[in-house]
């Protein structure tokens, strides 16, 4: 995307003004947007994104600068603002490029460049989601589903005489559906996703995603206030795993463990869960939304083992963290786009499965909560503290499943849930979502088998 | 961008067969200053461009976006939207047909000129900022998040009548958050102050409100579970607003998305509460002289009196609903026609309200979760929230580790007290009176 002779002439320059490290992200993707709503068309978008960001490190100081622009005067320009205040004589010598052809780990059929599916056929899978939803109820009053894919194409090129390509291809459904009874509403939504081709959302039954949305919609619609206060929960895998990635996996990236902002910062080899607790960080999962090739620096991803029966062993290491802590770069250096300096970030973060079925979990408690599927949440990356709603949770009375809940919010700090994990089921599941931090909103999966955490704030109607 | 060459589009997208057409432009450019221990850790220069184009064929919409204007992206970018939309559904009701021969310039003195901060100044602040603020306590770690920032936006509308609008503005920000941590607590607050002009950034302000709460609430505890009066800060009250601005949204109503849809002149709040939206306002920090269509803005009443009067309108939704365009129309170059508000101003009552501060309530001026923990269409929302109790006036508890609950459309009618005193928040975009809801569920021990 880049000419290689202007990169060279921009390394050099950033390298002859005192920088110690230079380095050029450039970035084109191409993406659509299909949606429906009450059984129609509602809009299609698509566009092109394209951009350059240039990085200079001085020590372990950052300089991050982007244009929409390619051309060579451009480029100079902005490695010379971005130097304005640091220039020296220069103590780094640039290497000559050498480029590397990386190994494509996750091939696809049909990506958005592909011609084998047109836009008909789309519109077509997604009212066949509509149809199904809408089918489960006359009390389901919207639907609104739609389908999303990118074309990602990066090259990086660096001093260290780094020169490589990655093509990242990007799909992910969404349903959602509302389900109305007099003054009462609610709503269940699904978002699978994947880094993959159509193939992906066309492996997806849409009539049973449709069925999926309603049914949850339908279920809050009746369900009871969740009590409030200090109780056991279970939550059941896939996107239960967004409370460990909040609220524990972001602590592990080394953006906060090198400000010291991380409660963990001087925890590795201690222990920081319960035994029953093991987790990993994983870009190699194939065709998982979280995986990539290489990471936004140019370094083939890794699986990382962050927790080991509840002992801290690896923190997620960028380029700056690895300067800054001393520990070995994981391949997780991630950035949203162009736009942003790439930060040590989660790939598929996901907490290992253990040996008990959900039954038995739920068997264990008298009275608490069991939260099947979480929505979204907050933490304060200073504390470790969170907050997230379940988006379907029922109560459990004398270790069965007794009846639905609605408005229930868990409460917490990340490093005490930790502790307070005792079980953890045999059913691991991932999930797809967007994780917004200093880089930018990333692509992760989270993940987890069904846990139980023996006490926990539960914020319902008190 | 150059007006020409924009002009230049609009005029491929039509030979290519569009009826009708538009383009939206945002441009910006900024430089962020973050600093660490003392030293410059992250340094960030940006220029970039976004040109949405959206068309009109046969009565579909198609719409593209591109961030580069060579000849061959031009050429995608009209291919795309009028691909996009053969494949829409026909929409009779969303035209482009604003027509006005002279430019609409937007751009004012007080929000924009074409001074720039010196970037030496930029970083000294930002140095400034984290030293002055660790001298406050032994406690206090590196701030995580200290910086200060220029930004300079241009936004231009244009469309195939020859409509031409244009609107420039320019901010600084400083922001800085005190992290304190005594080993087996931690606490952490966040404060920004923003403006037109550099000269007017407070930095110490920043510092003393985010240690005055850091410190406050490092040793809260929860509440007794039971029901509270709640009021919230200034930006805290923003965001409970925000949470559900779809209330005021014709689009969602349109969508049948909107709980309100029906609620058009019924009583759906407390009768002394008055809600505006001004763009006209000089001090507002979302002033804006025209909206996503090409039209002049101008002052709506969304409620009055505790009367639901208007929702935000553009030109298709006020046909759609037999009702007034509110000239309320958002379009940026990466998304659809749509609606949204600009400052918000909730009236305050007349006379102090003696009785304002009378009894306990529970003040909150921290959250987590606030908008993943709301339903918009049920109206249920769940949070965690800091803060204090207030007993007759006094901050006599800090409080921390309770979740609020409640449902807004209930919370809005269940107002005992409005304040008499105008506040805006932190980003100059909301100015309330302080407001207090009438016991919400507050979980805790």
């Amino acid at each position: 995307m880049l000419n290689p002779q202007i990169a060279t002439e921009v390394i050099e320059y950033g390298i002859s003004l005192g920088a110690d490290f230079c380095e050029i992200y450039v970035e084109k993707h191409n993406s659509t947007n299909i949606s429906i709503l009450s059984s129609k068309v509602h809009e299609i978008k698509s566009g092109i994104d394209f951009g350059i960001g240039i990085r200079l490190i001085y020590g372990t100081k950052v300089l991050y600068g982007y244009t929409n622009k390619s051309d060579k005067e451009e480029l100079l320009r902005i490695t010379r603002a971005l130097a304005a205040q640091d220039q020296r004589d220069a103590i780094a010598t640039g290497l000559a490029l050498n480029f590397i052809k990386n190994v494509d780990y996750h091939t696809v059929k049909n990506g958005l460049s592909s011609t084998n599916v047109n836009t008909e056929q789309k519109i077509q899978y997604l009212l066949q989601i509509d149809q199904a939803a809408r089918a489960q109820s006359d009390k389901i009053s919207q639907v609104n589903c739609g389908a999303f894919q990118r074309l990602q194409n990066i090259e990086i090129f660096n001093s260290e005489g780094l020169h490589i390509t990655d093509t990242r291809n990007y799909a992910r459904l969404m349903a959602n559906a509302i389900a109305s009874d007099g003054s009462e509403q609610s709503t269940g939504y699904e978002a699978p996703g994947a880094l993959s081709g159509w193939e992906f959302i066309e492996n997806i039954d849409p009539k049973e995603l449709g069925t999926n949305v309603s049914k949850q919609a339908l279920i809050k619609l009746t369900a009871d206030d969740c009590p409030a206060g200090k109780m056991p929960v279970v939550i059941d895998s896939g996107f239960g795993g967004v409370i460990f990635h909040e609220a524990c996996g972001h602590s592990l990236e080394t953006t906060s463990v090198q400000k010291k902002a991380s409660v963990f910062w001087d925890k590795m080899d201690q222990m920081i869960a319960n035994p029953a607790v093991s987790a990993v960080d994983d870009g190699t999962m194939k065709n998982y939304w979280g995986s990539i090739n290489i990471d936004d620096e140019g370094m083939e991803t890794k699986k990382t083992q962050l927790i080991k029966d509840g002992k801290l062993t690896s923190f997620l290491v960028d380029k700056v963290g690895a300067m800054k802590t001393g520990y070995e770069r994981t391949g997780s250096g991630r950035r949203q786009s162009y736009k942003f300096a790439p930060a040590s970030r989660m790939r598929n973060t996901y907490i290992e499965p253990g040996d008990h079925s959900l039954e038995e979990i739920i068997a264990t408690i008298d009275n608490g909560i069991y939260c099947k599927k979480m929505g979204g949440g907050s933490v304060n990356p200073g504390t470790g503290e969170f907050n997230f709603s379940a988006q379907e949770s029922y109560l459990i009375k004398n270790g069965k499943i007794d009846r639905p809940l609605k408005g229930a919010t868990l409460i917490g700090s990340g490093s005490d849930i930790l502790q307070k994990i005792s079980m953890v089921g045999n059913n691991l599941e991932l999930a797809a979502g967007m994780c917004g931090s200093v880089s930018g909103a990333i692509p992760t999966s989270v993940g987890q088998a069904a846990l139980k955490v023996d006490e926990i704030l539960v914020g319902g109607k008190a | 961008m150059k007006m020409q060459k924009l002009e230049k589009i609009i005029e491929v997208a039509m030979a290519a067969g569009a009826d009708q057409a538009d383009i939206v432009v945002d441009s910006g450019e900024s430089i962020n200053v973050k600093v660490e221990s003392g030293e410059v850790s992250s340094y960030e220069v940006s220029g970039t461009q976004v040109i949405g184009l959206r068309v009109i064929k046969d009565g579909k919409i198609g719409s593209s976006y591109c961030e580069t204007a060579d000849d061959e992206t031009i050429k995608t970018l009209v291919h795309q939207a009028l691909d996009n939309a053969h494949y829409s559904k026909v929409e009779e009701l969303e035209l482009i047909e604003v027509k006005r021969s002279e430019v609409l310039d937007g751009t004012r003195d007080f929000k924009y000129d074409d001074s720039r901060a010196d970037a030496k100044d930029l970083i000294e602040m930002a140095i400034k900022l984290e030293s002055e603020l660790m001298k406050k306590d032994s406690n206090l770690k590196t701030p995580p998040y200290n910086g200060v920032g220029e930004y300079i936006d241009e936004r231009l509308y244009l469309n195939h009548l020859g409509t031409k609008c244009v609107e420039k503005s320019k901010a600084y920000s400083c922001y800085t958050a005190a992290l304190l941590d005594t080993g087996d607590k931690q606490s952490m607050h966040v404060h920004q102050s923003l403006t037109r002009k550099f000269e007017d950034l407070d930095p110490t302000i920043c510092i003393e409100q985010a240690f005055l709460h850091a410190k406050g609430l490092i040793d809260g505890s929860a509440l007794k579970t039971g029901h509270y009066d709640i009021v919230f800060s200034t930006d805290k009250l923003a965001q409970f607003f925000s949470v559900f601005s779809s209330l005021f949204s014709a689009k969602a109503a349109v969508n049948d998305m909107n709980p309100w849809k029906e609620k058009l002149n019924e009583v759906v709040a407390s009768k002394d509460l008055k809600i505006i939206d001004n763009p006209m306002l000089e001090n507002g920090f979302a002033y804006s002289l025209f909206d996503g269509e090409g039209n002049l803005m101008s002052e709506t009443t969304l409620i009055e009196n505790g009367v639901l009067k208007n929702f935000y309108q553009n030109s298709a939704t006020a046909k759609k609903l037999g009702l007034v365009n509110t000239f309320n129309a958002t379009r940026g170059p990466k998304s659809s026609l749509g609606v949204g508000g600009t400052n918000k101003i909730i009236s305050p009552v007349a006379a102090n309200d003696a009785n304002f501060e009378e009894g306990t309530y529970f003040e909150i001026v921290s959250d987590q979760g606030m908008h993943s923990g709301a339903d918009h269409i049920s109206g249920d929302f769940s949070f965690a929230a800091s803060g204090y109790l207030v007993v007759n006036g006094q901050r006599v508890q800090a409080v921390k580790g309770v979740t609020v609950s409640g449902n807004f459309f209930n919370a809005l009618k269940n107002i005992s007290h409005i304040g008499h005193a105008l506040e805006s928040n932190t980003s100059a975009t909301f100015f309330s009176p302080k407001i207090r809801f009438d016991a919400l569920s507050v979980a805790g021990e």
